[in-house]
């Protein structure tokens, strides 16, 4: 009953099964923050954005921890651009980490409460730009 | 937005959440040590990244924000908060384990509340290392999914929970419960079920923070309550509940929660002040009371 059950399920997941290249691409650049030890969180943001448009997410951080943020976008010869922001507009990121598709900055947080994260993508050619956030902690 | 079957991509994210869950078979990792400020030489990166250390210092004017703030709330999981309180001491989870509650609902907001609760039970079973609540976590989770329609969507997590569980694979348990609450709250908003996708993550909100709160009561130090510092997230809720009380069903225990996350606001806000002991037991009653109204009827 059990195998049957998993066997229609599995069925049903690779029939919607899609994959997310901008989501994809943020998550080739957590690789090195999870052999550190950092556990990515499964739901993220997503959407599309034009070039060198700004947006932001808000996003609960707890003094103790350390996050890493992960931008991803499947578009070409992309620059991506993340800052994180506490409540007061100041900058929280301590490092940044930039290479094809991806961006990640990594912030201790130095205060529990909710933070502001600002990103950019800029493209030369591409009106719309998908685009994919992701967040682990340890 | 771009999407398609792609093997490549695949095997990125299934490296990064199994190497996640192969290193989490090993007993409990040493407590890393928070607010550390590592220097450039020990940055995880590899090349040809391009790593910058920041220095900090820039400044924006949230007020003025001249592009869009996207209004989804990827809400912490538990263990978020677990994991800080495991770094100040050494609190007993076992204690913190809830009961299986053994009810039914037929609407679909009180089956998403408590699906919400037990999963974050389940949360509370992993930081516990207790294979048997984390079993019945599963069959529970299994069964709610049945009730709101996404048990094929579940099963595939269900059975990794049990498997991990029996392996003592805590962390691979944590993903799992993750993904079990993210793959139903993406179901929920492909149904147009946003309100069940809400009620989950403010089951699992409350019942977490009844937990926190008895923790922290226990042992009260100003830093360990300042992880109750979580205003926006009370507000956000209280907005969604009182989004949905005029389509629901069943709108006097939204209205219940809807008024006990307001009042949990209040407390958790202060004024900018620490939160303070009283306010520390006055959370812990109020959550506690409406765990009680989610996992139970009438």
């Amino acid at each position: 009953m059990l195998v049957a059950s998993l066997t229609l399920a599995a069925l049903s997941t690779s029939a919607r099964a899609v994959v997310d290249d901008s989501h994809s691409a943020a998550m080739e650049a957590a690789v090195p923050a999870v052999k550190l030890g950092f556990k990515i969180r499964q739901e993220y943001w997503k959407g599309t954005m034009k070039s060198g448009e700004q947006k932001a997410v808000r996003q609960q951080l707890f003094k103790g921890n350390e996050y890493w943020f992960f931008l991803g976008t499947d578009a070409d010869g992309a620059t991506l651009k993340v800052d994180v922001y506490d409540s007061k507009g100041t900058k929280i990121n301590v490092e940044t980490k930039t290479s094809e598709n991806s961006a990640a900055v990594r912030v201790v947080a130095p205060a529990t409460g909710s933070c502001t994260v600002v990103f950019t993508i800029t493209t030369k050619d591409k009106e719309e730009i998908p685009w994919a956030l992701a967040y682990g902690y340890r | 937005m771009t999407s398609r079957p792609a093997p490549r991509v695949l095997t990125v994210l299934l490296t990064v959440f199994a190497f996640e869950a192969l290193h989490a078979q090993s007993p409990k990792p040493a407590p890393a040590k928070p607010a550390a400020q590592p220097a450039p030489a020990e940055s995880p990166l590899l090349p040809p990244d391009k790593v910058i250390q920041d220095k900090g210092a820039g400044e924006l004017d949230l007020t003025q924000f001249p592009g869009q703030v996207i209004g989804e709330v990827i809400v912490p999981v538990p263990s978020e908060i677990f994991t800080v309180l495991d770094k100040l001491g050494d609190p007993d989870w076992k204690a913190e384990l809830g009961t299986s509650p053994k009810v039914t609902f037929s609407e679909r907001t009180d089956v998403a509340l408590l699906l919400g609760s037990i999963v974050a039970d389940g949360f509370i079973a992993v930081q516990a290392e207790d294979r048997k609540s984390v079993e019945n976590v599963g069959r529970s989770v299994l069964s709610l999914s049945k009730s709101l329609g996404v048990e094929n969507d579940v099963i595939r997590h269900c059975q990794a929970i049990t498997d991990a569980a029996d392996k003592a694979n805590w962390d691979g348990v944590r993903q799992e419960l993750d993904a079990t609450q993210a793959t139903v709250r993406a179901r929920m908003a492909e149904m147009q079920d946003g309100a069940a996708a809400e009620c989950i993550s403010v089951g699992g909100w409350l019942r977490g923070t009844q937990v926190i709160t008895n923790v922290i009561g226990k042992s009260y130090s100003a830093e360990r309550a300042e992880l109750l510092f979580q205003p926006d997230l009370a507000d956000y809720f209280n907005d969604a509940l009182e989004e949905m009380l005029s389509k629901a069903k069943n709108p006097d225990k939204l209205k219940e929660i809807a008024n006990g996350l307001a009042r949990l606001r209040e407390l958790m806000d202060n004024g900018g002040e620490n939160i303070t002991p009283a306010a520390v037991r006055e959370m812990h009653t109020l959550t506690a009371a409406l765990v009680k109204k989610i996992i139970t009827k009438g």
